[in-house]
């Protein structure tokens, strides 16, 4: 897995590259939360290179959104690949979280 | 005329002990990928067989073991024509994979645990589970079919 950042109007970027699973998903989380603590309220995760997610990466995009909710924050996820949109919707992320379709997107609606 | 794409489908037997620690799934990992140049199938079947090992041994490794000592867990993959057969054995908790309840991924956000998803999505991707239990050893079979399915899966409850 690698994950890269960038802040673009106040809107912290993740790009998520390679594997979410069990053993990757901890650095996931503790990327996520180490950006919440110096006060990013608004994420985008572009997951366009994300080629597989298991529960392990599932649970912290269901924590984080639960997190970011309490905060007044957002989150958005985009460019899902098949496989991932698929573990996605089997989860009942769909329901929960706002996906759209390209960065762009995403960044319109945060 | 048609291209005839020869399928390349040998009988397959593949099998690994792990132990009960998270860094063993490297191990799978590695399976996998061994498994992606024996059998004809594709990427996406690949990440479903990835998926389904992943959180059989993550599940087991959480939740089956009371003390704190080594054990070991066996997992064996075999794959005759289109049907791979995955049989996982452990001497942990008792725990019936058929009997665990769905999580209830329709309510309110607040109220939505994160404990279930795993084997739930194990379900979702096989066509075949079974559990015994014998001589102390929880002994799952599950058997999924590789074929390409003509239309998409609709089980997203």
């Amino acid at each position: 897995m690698e994950i890269f950042q960038e802040n673009v109007n106040g809107v912290e970027i993740f790009i998520v590259k390679g594997s979410l699973d069990s053993n990757t998903s901890p650095e996931f989380e503790s990327r996520i939360y180490a950006s919440l603590e110096n006060g990013q309220k608004r994420l985008v995760l572009n997951l366009e290179d994300l080629e597989y997610i298991s529960s392990a990466g599932i649970r912290v995009m269901l924590k984080t959104t639960k997190d970011l909710k309490h905060m007044d924050g957002n989150i958005v996820l985009c460019s899902l690949q098949d496989y991932v949109k698929e573990v996605f919707d089997i989860a009942g992320l769909d329901g929960y979280l706002c996906i759209e379709k390209n960065l762009d997107e995403a960044l319109l609606k945060i | 005329m048609g291209v005839i794409r020869v399928k390349v489908m040998r009988k397959v037997k593949m099998s690994i002990t792990l132990k009960n620690r998270l860094a063993d799934l490297d191990k799978i990992k590695a399976v996998v990928s061994k498994l992606s140049g024996t059998i004809d199938c594709t990427r996406r079947k690949l990440k479903e067989i990835d998926l389904i090992l992943e959180e059989l041994f993550a599940n087991v490794v959480h939740h089956g073991f009371k003390d704190n000592r080594e054990h070991d867990i066996d997992i064996s993959l075999s794959c005759d024509d289109d049907i791979l057969e995955i049989r996982m054995e452990d001497d942990g908790e008792p725990f019936d994979i058929t009997a665990s309840p769905a999580p209830d991924t329709r309510c309110a956000l607040d109220k939505r645990g994160i404990g279930g998803l795993g084997i739930h999505f194990v379900k979702h991707f096989i066509d075949d589970c079974k559990y015994y239990r014998e001589k102390n050893k929880n002994i799952i079979v599950l058997k999924k079919n590789m074929a390409e399915k003509p239309h998409k899966k609709n089980d997203s409850k």
